[in-house]
């Protein structure tokens, strides 16, 4: 268990002061993958450079499983940090070793016997799916693989915490997906929990369970990552919302429009379904029922979130009778879906 | 004798090849032993620079201003000039004035504080995030130094060294004027107070040779460490 309590940092700058973190808590939970949203500079790297006691707070404190963190001597301190792993947006590997000896390096750190660090890292390597590049240097390695040495590296003195941050902010869309895989994989094999620092939702919702989202140094808000795509409370929130690209409705807007104008009857309809709701057939009961209605679909998906799934839906229903058309949604009302009419002249 | 016109470059006649073996060896071993010494001591206060800069707490303020302003002054002041300047001292810490090993530690004195800027430089290019990551496994401060600030920097110290060991090799030819032997030496007496042109021709050819060697084994060290682009 992670607990930040009233914790903040304030930076002194040559004209002023920065508040960089205002009054943060949190609890994390062992095992979780917790996500922590929020632009550049809402203080989440911050945040956790205090969890690892890279940085000091200002105030408030910071218990991992109950033992302040700040409270320690210096020697006391560097031994924490090993049990806390942390992955970077750059990977920060060092280039003048090969991936194995990437590995290795908390390992000598650690002072692990050479033999023993070495196969040690070997399976790590193998554990992140680079078995036969270890004798090749990080220069020639893609990103994704990068990151990938950078999670071996993380993960050799088998921490309790791993902290993510950013990274995958510096991959293309197909790689962010493969290591965020990766890093629920590990999550669930080795019962790790992972503190996930990021600004893109997609990750938050391909990995994280519970989120914190962060806007100038504060938590606005926090919950269960179904509950946040349900119902985002803070603006900030419904902007994340939003901006990730499979709920962005930019193309739609305009195929709306089109709609509205060739078929100025009907009623555009956005339903949003969550849980077990999601995988039953919604729409032909609905035809079944309301037989003389048109629907057409116009844009449908079904996400995989830790916890549950979401599915929205956006259809189009005609009916020359207005009262049918409104019965329709009262019907899916009654459903418990989440309706909303998208153009209600 | 025949002094004048270009063909008193080719006199070969007039050169003693065994005095002129002989300052090649001293030249080599000056500036060897000065550049052994040159990267122990340039390194050293380079790391101190690098380390003490930017912190808080007067200790490192202090020990900052102290290394910087040394390293300022002992850059700044003309190598002739220095060698003459130190020439007390030099008495007192190796016994003689003259001589190739009398050259030594003015020659150290001079290249040290050149090196120690240029790897003080390197070090900052470094990445910090790098660092970090280091700080992150809990690595100390020595781990820091010896498994990332040496070997990330590697090939711009290896790249520094060669620039310097160029330019203690040019120093070793000034040494010569005040008696520390090697080919410097030999060119401003057997060469320029003697008239003999030749001997001037051939000890610039060999510092030349010297200089060619030390460029291309430093290039070639570079390129072996440096795994940055493969």
């Amino acid at each position: 268990m992670i607990e930040f309590k009233n914790v903040s940092k304030k930076y002194r700058l040559s004209n002023s002061d920065l508040t960089a973190v205002n009054n943060v808590n949190l609890k994390i939970k062992d095992g979780q993958i917790f996500g922590i949203i929020g632009y550049s500079g809402a203080g989440k790297s911050t945040l956790v450079r205090m969890l690892n006691g890279i940085e000091a707070p200002t105030s408030g404190e910071i218990l991992i499983n109950g033992k302040n963190i700040l409270k320690q001597s210096n020697r006391d301190l560097r031994e924490e940090r090993k049990k806390i792993g942390m992955i970077f947006q750059h990977f920060n590997l060092l280039w003048s070793r090969t991936i194995v000896q990437n590995v290795e390096l908390p390992l000598e750190i650690a002072g692990v016997k050479k033999e023993d660090r070495h196969q040690k890292a070997l399976n790590l390597v193998k554990l992140v799916g680079l078995e036969g590049r270890e004798n090749d240097y990080p220069s020639e390695l893609s990103g994704g693989q990068k990151q990938r040495v950078g999670i071996a590296r993380a993960l050799a003195n088998d921490p309790e915490i791993l902290i993510s941050d950013e990274a995958t902010s510096a991959l293309d869309p197909q790689t962010t997906d493969e290591i965020l895989d990766l890093l629920l994989d590990i999550n669930q094999k080795l019962n790790l929990t992972i503190v996930l620092i990021t600004h893109e939702m997609h990750a938050i919702r391909k990995v994280a369970e519970q989120v914190a989202v962060m806007e100038k140094g504060q938590v606005v808000e926090q919950n269960s990552v179904v509950n946040i795509f349900n119902s985002p409370q803070a603006a900030i929130t419904k902007r994340f919302v939003n901006e990730d690209s499979s709920f962005n409705s930019d193309d739609l807007n305009s195929t709306v429009e089109s709609l509205v104008n060739n078929y100025p009857n009907g009623v555009i309809v956005k339903l949003t379904f969550n849980g077990d709701k999601a995988q039953k057939p919604i729409i032909s009961h609905l035809l079944r029922k309301f037989s003389s209605i048109e629907i057409s679909i116009l844009e449908g998906s079904i996400h995989q979130i830790q916890g549950g799934s979401i599915g929205s839906l956006i259809v189009h229903l005609q009916n020359d009778k207005i009262s049918e058309q409104q019965s329709a949604i009262d019907y899916l009302k009654s459903l418990k879906i989440e309706t909303e009419v998208i153009n209600n002249e | 004798m025949n002094s004048q016109g270009i063909q008193s470059y080719f006199q070969f006649k007039n050169v003693n090849w065994s005095s002129m073996q002989q300052a090649t060896w001293e030249t080599i071993w000056m500036t060897a032993i000065s550049m052994i010494i040159v990267i122990f001591v340039g390194i050293t206060l380079g790391l101190i620079l690098f380390e003490t800069r930017d912190k808080k707490g007067i200790g490192y303020k202090f020990v900052n201003w102290l290394v910087s302003f040394l390293v300022n002054v002992f850059r700044s002041i003309p190598f002739i000039i220095l060698i003459v300047l130190l020439l007390p001292f030099t008495q007192d810490l190796v016994g003689t004035i003259i001589g190739p090993k009398a050259a030594i530690p003015s020659l150290v004195i001079s290249a040290a504080p050149f090196y120690a800027r240029m790897v003080e430089a390197d070090f900052r290019e470094i990445d910090a995030g790098v660092i970090e990551a280091v700080k992150s496994m809990g690595g100390t401060s020595w781990d820091v130094i010896w498994k990332v600030l040496l070997p990330e920097s590697m090939p711009a110290l290896i790249a520094g060294g060669t620039v310097t060991a160029i330019s203690l090799i040019s120093y070793t030819a000034m040494a010569g004027a005040i008696g520390s032997g090697g080919l410097g030496y030999l060119a401003y007496l057997d060469g320029f107070q003697s008239n003999n042109n030749t001997v001037t021709l051939v000890a610039t050819v060999i510092i030349l040779l010297i200089v060619l060697i030390i460029q291309f084994l430093g290039d070639l060290l570079v390129k072996h460490v440096d795994k940055r682009s493969l």
